[in-house]
């Protein structure tokens, strides 16, 4: 039986996007992963655009649409419009998000991103899998957004895997207060850190907020004696040059402890999201950085000293 | 591979499969010539001839030698067991979509011959005749002649135009004795049986037939040994001389008596599994547990130095790629149900001793490389995996997988499959040798007469269609169970629950008709003299491997189709008809019937299809409807026995037909359109499992896998970069383990490669549950846009 959650207080709660099973790629083992809503930055490549924003968010995805127009009939806002022949369109800007053509859609052409979940139905997702965690020892990584933002909610379930048992991960921006950083991640076994560029003006301007919390929070976790690994995101016109990589490798080896580095190859496969939500990608459709480069800036984290491989 | 294997195997497919009428000439010929004998001496005397007069050839470079017809890849024909569709479909053959053959045209006249001579006397015309004069005469009357249904619910296609199949023999015997050990064997018994007594004629016809078949199986090596002699005298080069002289030398010595050494095991193991299939047309012919009979060659050639590990991985291929040479003709309709020329000829691997102790050793590890390497289609090699299989021999099966790419070796659980076979009444240390038949039938080497094709399948969603419209089956305006209602008149779940099983129980009955009448007319027609001796236990008995009997296992197979369909239908018509009333089932009756047409008919499908929980995505309230009804057909199937004793063994495999058995059954309760293909084996409907392959594994493994003792299969595919890299492996490992943890049989995996994904491209109807991930989320494949695909398939390339 797992244990109960606290007595005395109300359960808290999240706002929770997506919780994908069969995780390999977020930390060690076969993982679940919990995408918590909202994000104090906005990188402009972000893969999870449906995790940026702080509330609910419906999305219309066209090609799903059958056109049936029961979203049009139930929309209060006039933001579902159109009809078989003309085709249906969603006016974002009337949207208010009250996902009542979520309900009525029959074909999951409309998805709403953001439920709100308390610890334990959050938990008993997770718990669905722990035989395979027991396996290959993995276990749950909180992700997002970034699971500061919601730090009770964060906090308290990470506590509650722990105490259940549970190897704990979490994937994060390291932006919020050291206070903050220290009390959500008490329970966390490991922590992939984001680490996205060395200069603060070009944080500033692709993510927009410098990185001096940033590197300050990576820093005293490192002297807290934390696991981390260091994930990096290999940008075109961000990071994805020689010198910038050095610059970063020198950083991380600095770190009193070795913390193990995952490149991972910026993709534009979150296009159509950013679409289907109304939103625009700021770096739309660029390409990939090439295998070679790739390898080259892990050859140049290793030549740092840093443990390095390519994808998480 | 070695630079010879590499040459073997890029000669391989070289030709189109071509027919070739050797065999069934010399077949018929001594037919004609041995008419008035007793039947099973017939059969003996036609093998014989075809093993003294049919062509043998060694092919330059090979090792291991003996063939199936005249050329490789070609297909001998057995007329015997079906003839008339050769003449009807003759002009096809080259033409036709899938599993193509080429008829010379100087054989035409030939084949029509043959056919003629065999009208009306093959197993087919038995088959027929059992079930006209067995079944009661309405019934014998709605068995469809053409389709071999009743009703397009219970098919009785399986064993009725090919043989039997389906067997591991004894190779432990065959090794120990040679065929002339078997021969004497024979003789010796036959001496033993006082010919005063009534019960000893039959057993000394038998063991006459035995003898005659194994004199003849043992000249057949002495033909290769000839042969070789003779290439040797005329060969040029001092190396090929060597290598001929010692095939000759093996050749004899695996003829005469025991085998000696690694190679002469080798060599011996294919003769008999050759012969048995040249004898008796059967596929699924398997090899049983090869790393465990051949290791003590393998060890003591090792430890004498008589052989290098690199000489015997050649020597392995070599086998292989003769397996591979193996082909077989069958009617377009028995095609369509098992496409790509498959022989399912099972190699298995790995698995406990008979003691209980762990089974792999270095020949596992061998057997596993080559199969990598080759990446052939044969042999099916498998791997049995229990609680004790050493990690490294696990992580080598997965690294193997990612290697061929293309499914082998396939994993099977030991703690499902020993208590299955315990529960079917077989000793402890039997159960722990047991060994994979054709694609998941669970057998004992040597003692298992499963006779797997005899039982035929049901097709559960047909059933289903046929529930919902009261009785009658829409497609061919028949019914034979009529139902006072339908889904328009069904009050509750319940109601419908009910009328479903009474469907069940009226068409389970003819399973046990028509699968009887199946067995008998083997055991009446086209006993296997040869393939018996290489049994365990069938000399001693005198009676022949047809007519089953103990003390050997017998089991006869029951397929069950499309589960995922009839769960993810169960449970569509619970929620959405009965319990949350979104749509009555007047309207979905009629939005069916029009193949979910009209103004409401895609967005009732739509519902279907999104609000309706389906079987793959561990949510209980499918997977255990699921569950409950495959085995209301299990527990079904119990109450009869078959002729050949035993017990009727369930399987959920249903190999290619989910396909071509689509075609007949109409828009279903799960938002399968009219004709669309069903779901293949125990896996989850195509595209509808979407919560991960962690929550899929679950949902399969919630069903009664020990209720199967043919076996259920389940197909995943997974996207090699999940996998890659040595964590990767752990993962895949840790995956397959937590699978069978939880009660799982089989799995097998595709590992798709940057051909599939650009095939995913070009056609995304046939990938919709195609998974890739991307570092912070995943997606399917059809799901992206044409560019971002095209990236993916250049990064996959890279991977791999
Ligand atoms: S979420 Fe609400 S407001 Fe927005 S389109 Fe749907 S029904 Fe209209
Ligand atoms: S309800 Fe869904 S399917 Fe119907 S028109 Fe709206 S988006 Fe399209």
């Amino acid at each position: 039986m797992p244990k109960k959650i606290s007595e005395e207080q109300p359960e808290p709660k999240g706002l929770v996007f997506n919780i994908e099973r069969f995780c390999v790629h977020d930390g060690p083992g076969i993982r679940t992963l919990v995408f918590l809503k909202g994000c104090p930055l906005s990188c402009w490549w972000c893969a999870n655009p449906e995790g940026m924003n702080v509330r609910p968010q419906v999305a219309f995805f066209p090609d799903r649409c059958i056109g049936c127009g029961n979203c049009v009939n139930v929309c209060p806002e006039n933001a579902a419009l159109g009809s078989q022949e003309a085709g249906i369109s969603y006016v974002i800007e009337r949207c208010r998000h009250c996902a009542e053509c979520v309900e009525a859609c029959p074909s999951r052409a409309r998805i709403l991103y953001g439920k709100q979940m308390s610890v334990g139905e959050v938990f008993e997702e997770i718990e669905k899998d722990r035989p395979f965690y027991r396996r290959s020892h993995g276990g749950v990584t909180l992700s997002g957004g970034e699971p500061l933002l919601q730090k009770i909610f964060s906090r308290s379930l990470l506590k509650h895997c722990a105490e259940n048992n549970l190897h704990t991960a979490v994937e994060t921006s390291g932006q919020a207060d050291w206070e903050t950083v220290c009390r959500t991640f008490e329970s966390a076994d490991i922590i992939l850190f984001d680490f996205k560029h060395i200069h603060p003006l070009k944080h500033l301007k692709f993510t927009g907020s410098n990185n001096l919390q940033i590197l300050d929070n990576l820093r005293r976790l490192d002297e807290a004696g934390r696991p981390m690994i260091l994930r990096v995101p290999v940008i075109p016109e961000f990071n994805a040059s020689g010198e910038e990589m050095v610059a970063m490798a020198q950083f991380a080896a600095g770190l009193k402890q070795a913390h193990s580095c995952h490149l991972l190859p910026y993709h534009a496969f979150a296009d159509v999201k950013y679409r289907c939500l109304g939103m625009r990608s700021r770096l739309p459709s660029l390409e990939s950085p090439p295998n070679e480069l790739m390898e080259e800036f892990k050859n140049i984290w290793i030549d740092a000293g840093v443990e390095t491989q390519i994808g998480g | 591979m070695t630079s010879r294997t590499e040459r073997l195997r890029s000669r391989l497919y070289r030709n189109p499969p071509e027919i070739c009428l050797e065999r069934a000439r010399l077949y018929t010929d001594s037919w004609i010539e041995t008419e008035g004998r007793p039947l099973v001496v017939r059969r003996a005397m036609a093998l014989a001839k075809v093993l003294k007069e049919m062509t043998t050839y060694i092919e330059e470079e090979e090792l291991v030698v003996g063939n199936h017809a005249s050329r490789a890849f070609s297909v001998p024909l057995f007329p015997e067991f079906s003839a008339s569709w050769m003449a009807d479909e003759m002009d096809s053959f080259k033409e036709r979509p899938q599993d193509a053959f080429v008829l010379r045209d100087e054989d035409r006249d030939g084949l029509l011959q043959i056919v003629e001579s065999w009208r009306g006397k093959t197993h087919f015309d038995r088959v027929m005749g059992n079930i006209e004069h067995s079944l009661p005469a309405e019934l014998a009357e709605v068995f469809d002649k053409e389709g071999l249904h009743i009703n397009q619910v219970y098919h009785a296609v399986i064993s009725t135009t090919d043989g039997d199949g389906h067997v591991i023999l004894d190779f432990e015997q065959v090794l120990s004795l040679g065929f002339e050990g078997l021969a004497q064997k024979a003789r010796e018994t036959r001496q033993s049986l006082d010919p005063t007594l009534a019960q000893n004629i039959r057993k000394r016809i038998f063991l006459k037939a035995v003898i005659i078949a194994c004199d003849a199986a043992a000249d057949f090596g002495r033909r290769y040994e000839a042969l070789a002699r003779n290439l040797a005298a005329q060969c040029t080069s001092e190396e090929r001389r060597k290598e001929l002289d010692d095939i000759a030398l093996v050749c004899n010595r695996v003829a005469a008596g025991p085998a000696e050494t690694f190679r002469e095991a080798l060599q011996s193991v294919w003769f008999a599994f050759l012969l048995s299939q040249i004898e008796s047309n059967g596929h699924s012919m398997s090899l049983g547990r090869f790393d465990q009979y051949l290791y003590p060659y393998y060890e003591r050639d090792i430890e004498d130095q008589r052989i290098t590990r690199e000489e015997a991985r050649e020597l392995v291929e070599c086998f292989w790629i003769k397996t591979a040479e193996l082909n077989k003709l069958r009617n377009w309709r028995s095609t369509r149900f098992k496409t790509g020329y498959p022989m399912f000829q099972t190699l298995t691997l790995g698995g406990q001793t008979i003691e209980g102790l762990d089974a792999v050793n270095d020949l596992s590890h061998l057997c596993l490389e080559a199969t990598a390497d080759l990446k052939l289609i044969a042999p099916t090699v498998v791997a049995r995996i229990h609680p004790g299989t050493p990690e490294d021999f696990l992580l080598a099966c997965c690294r193997a997988n990612l290697t061929h790419g293309g499914g082998l070796p396939g994993l099977f659980n030991d703690q499902t499959a020993i208590p299955c076979l315990l529960n079917m009444g077989i000793p402890m240390e039997d159960a722990r040798n047991w060994a994979v038949v054709g694609c998941a039938e669970m057998a004992v080497p040597g003692k298992s007469c499963s006779m797997t094709g005899g039982g035929g399948y049901f097709s559960l969603l047909k059933l289903l269609e046929i529930t919902l419209n009261g009785g009658t089956n829409p497609s061919t305006g028949i019914c034979l169970c009529p139902e006072k209602k339908d889904l328009s008149t069904f009050q509750s779940y319940e109601d419908l629950g009910r009328a479903y099983q009474r469907q069940v129980d009226y068409y389970l009955k003819f399973m046990p008709m028509c699968a009887n009448a199946v067995s008998s007319a083997y055991a009446e027609g086209t006993p296997t003299p040869l393939l018996s001796a290489m049994m365990t236990h069938r000399i001693e008995t005198g009676v022949d491997h047809s007519e089953g009997g103990g003390p050997n296992y017998n089991d006869t197979q029951v397929q069950f189709h499309n589960t995922a369909n009839l769960g993810n239908a169960l449970a569509a018509l619970k929620k959405l008809v009965f319990e949350e009333k979104l749509i009555s089932g007047t309207e979905l009756k009629d939005v069916m019937a029009s193949n979910f047409g009209g103004p409401r008919g895609e967005e009732v499908r739509q519902m279907l299809l999104n609000r309706a929980p389906k079987f793959g995505n561990d949510d209980d309230t499918v997977d255990l409807i699921t569950r409950q009804a495959v085995n209301w057909f299990v527990k079904g199937v119990k109450k009869f026995k078959p002729i050949r004793g035993g017990v009727y063994g369930p399987t959920l495999q249903t190999l290619t037909s989910n396909v071509p058995e689509g075609e007949f059954i109409g828009a279903t309760p799960d938002g399968r359109r009219a004709g669309e293909p069903t779901s293949d084996n125990a896996s989850p409907t195509a595209g509808t499992d979407l919560s991960g392959i962690t929550a899929a594994v679950k949902s399969v493994a919630k069903l009664e896998h020990e209720q199967h003792p043919n076996g259920t299969l389940f197909n995943l595919k997974i996207h090699p970069s999940m996998i890659e890299g040595e964590g990767g492996m752990a993962k895949f490992a840790a995956l397959i383990r937590t699978f069978f943890e939880l009660g799982g049989m089989q799995m097998q995996f595709t590992l798709v490669s940057a051909e599939t994904l650009k095939e995913a491209q070009a056609f995304p109807e046939r990938h919709p549950d195609l998974v890739v991930k991307v570092a912070g989320y995943s997606a399917l494949f059809t799901m992206l846009e044409r560019t971002f695909q095209d990236q993916l398939i250049a990064r996959t390339e890279h991977r791999l």
